[in-house]
């Protein structure tokens, strides 16, 4: 049994995790993530699983890794200029919090903004957190981001929703 | 560019060798496309797994006309036009669904058969003695010319053309390729398609997918990304299924050129006639056995042997034979094109082949794709770049021979600029219908 983290304890967790995604620092941003825990953006809110569909984006911590290591590259010619967003969090609702299973699910809905240069663009949508305890911080096991137009032509997303 | 009032020759903008800006940049230009080539070319529309039963529908955008898909029978399939014959509403608005027996217009309650032919019209007595049901209007839905192989449905806006076996056939068998990956012959659509909308003309994507010498450049950050992250597993760690996808965009020229090409008649393709970056995938043990049960060992070797990079029934769809996927090209401005990525499920076939195409699909065609962002970013940087006074070219002599156009098909090597060289060729046919244009600034 975990001792339950306070409601706020999470949601602090929630928005400092967006905090670090939007300040660039993404090697400590990974580490929030469990060892097999998923990023995962459906093309539909009705989507119960990332098997058989397709997805925007469906990457464990490996991928991640990949993405992190590619933006610090001198050839992401995509990252040139620096692409930059910034999150806009609503409090997050704790939708379970279940000592016995180690799992808590949050969801909050969100704006998202991307700039490139001159260019900017924004998508808001839901994002759902599913986090457990281990070693007494919190981890996400599960990081789920439906946009609410998930399904419209999008152009490039550069960076983390 | 151009002074408004100034008049070319399709021939002086597509030389054998290269092409004049004005191709990728005139609005002009682009509005004859829409017309001349995209009006009379066959054009990719869906598959027929999306419409499985009588009444259902999915509606696209061909060439910016509203169409319909139906299925109007068992065997039977139309596309109509979207437009009520009365006034002009869209019937259907919907991406996909299902209208049962009979079509009905939100606007004043006119129904049509599946057939596209009038039902009803609401207080009909009000035509009586009219030219209504003698005239356009009467006939219902107007249908577009539609063919499918195998599944794969296209259509020709315009109403008279060459017919689609004779303009598409040579590349049957890449549709095939696809096809026989499932050990029963047959695939159907997997989730909701992935749609970029990509800052570029359609023509620098098309471009780019037969271009060889781009990938180990432009997609260096993610191959090299890749093969850190790898380097760094410990030993003995099976290569996960991301990393197998990854690692190969950094392929060298010499692999590249041995990749080969195939040019066809009317603008169409093959990049890797002889192999591509999909051949050295690892094999899926049960999926080789449920293989070999459907097809004998001599065959199923033969079809999981040959994996070419990617095939093009041009202008509209790339297919890739493994994974099982394709990319359908629509131009929606002269700087901006949707890409729309389906994947296909193989049936009767083990999971992890499907999985192996949603990842390919998430990780290199997907709006957060980590590969295609630097192809994107280029592709956007052309638009701008051509801008440029001073070089109005764009340059496609890489192995260029003089008369090569004159043989409707020919084999060469994968690094050959032929592959775009041909599809210019198909440009400058479909466009010089009247061989001249009016370039607008
Ligand atoms: S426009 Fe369709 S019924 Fe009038
Ligand atoms: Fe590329």
């Amino acid at each position: 049994m975990t001792t339950r983290p306070t409601n706020d304890a999470i949601a602090q967790f929630i928005y400092n995790e967006a905090a670090l995604v939007d300040a660039g620092r993404y090697d400590e941003w990974l580490d929030l993530f469990a060892d097999e825990a998923i990023y995962w953006l459906p093309l539909s809110a009705k989507q119960s699983d990332y098997r058989g569909e397709q997805s925007i984006a469906c990457e464990d911590k490996m991928l991640l890794n990949v993405r992190i290591k590619r933006l610090k590259g001198p050839r992401a010619y995509s990252n040139q200029p620096p692409a930059r967003c910034l999150h806009v969090l609503q409090a997050p609702a704790i939708e379970e919090a279940d000592t016995k299973l180690n799992r808590f699910i949050t969801r909050a809905p969100f704006f998202y903004v991307e700039s490139r240069g001159d260019a900017q663009f924004f998508l808001a949508g839901r994002v759902l957190h599913r986090l457990r305890v281990e070693n007494g911080v919190l981890r996400i096991v599960e990081k789920r981001v439906d946009l609410i137009n998930a399904d419209a032509a999008l152009p490039p997303i550069f960076l983390f929703p | 560019m151009s002074p408004p009032d100034q008049t070319q020759s399709f021939d002086a903008l597509v030389q054998p060798d290269r092409v004049h800006r004005d191709v990728y940049l005139s609005e002009s230009i682009f509005a004859q496309e829409q017309e001349r080539l995209f009006g009379k070319a066959w054009l990719y529309v869906g598959h027929l797994s999306q419409v499985p039963r009588p009444g259902d529908y999915m509606t696209l955008d061909l060439a910016g006309q509203p169409v319909i898909l139906v299925r109007a029978t068992d065997e039977s399939f139309r596309v109509f036009f979207n437009r009520c014959a009365h006034k002009g509403s869209m019937i259907v608005s919907e991406r996909a669904g299902h209208t049962g027996r009979a079509f009905r217009c939100p606007y004043h309650s006119w129904t049509y058969r599946l057939d596209g032919t009038l039902l009803a019209v609401p207080a009909q007595g009000g035509y009586d003695g009219t030219q209504m049901r003698a005239c356009e209007t009467g006939r219902g839905l107007t249908e577009i010319a539609s063919a499918h192989y195998r599944g794969f449905v296209f259509a020709r806006l315009a109403a008279s053309g060459p017919a689609f076996d004779a303009h598409c056939g040579a590349m049957f068998h890449a549709i095939d390729a696809l096809v026989d990956r499932s050990p029963s012959g047959e695939v159907e659509v997997a989730g909701l398609p992935l749609r970029n909308i990509v800052p570029c003309n359609w023509k620098v994507y098309l471009e780019n997918i037969n271009d060889a010498m781009h990938a180990n450049v432009t997609h260096e950050s993610a191959s090299m990304a890749a093969e850190r992250v790898w380097s760094q597993a410990p030993a003995g760690v099976k290569k996960p299924m991301g990393i197998e996808i990854l690692m190969p965009f950094g392929s060298d020229n010499d692999f590249l050129a041995r990749m080969g090409g195939q040019v066809y008649a009317n603008g169409h393709s093959i990049f890797g006639s002889n192999m591509s970056i999909h051949s050295c995938y690892s094999s899926l043990p049960d999926y080789e056995t449920a293989m070999e049960k459907a097809y004998g060992e001599e065959r199923t070797k033969h079809i999981l042997s040959w994996v070419p990079q990617n095939s093009i029934v041009y202008p509209s769809v790339a297919f890739k034979s493994a994974p099982q996927t394709i990319r359908v090209i629509r131009p929606l401005a002269v700087d901006r094109t949707l890409i729309e990525v389906w994947a296909f499920r193989p049936k009767n076939a083990p999971d992890a082949l499907l999985e192996r195409t949603l990842l390919y699909n998430r990780i290199v065609f997907s709006p957060m794709s980590i590969v295609a962002h630097d192809d994107i970013h280029v592709f956007e940087t052309i638009q701008k770049g051509l801008r440029t006074s001073g070089n109005p070219w764009v340059s496609l002599h890489r192995d260029y021979v003089a008369g090569e156009g004159d043989a409707p098909s020919m084999t060469t090597s994968g690094t050959n600029e032929i592959l775009m060289r041909n599809q210019f060729r198909a440009w400058r046919q479909y466009m010089a219908a009247e061989n001249a244009y009016a370039v607008q600034a």
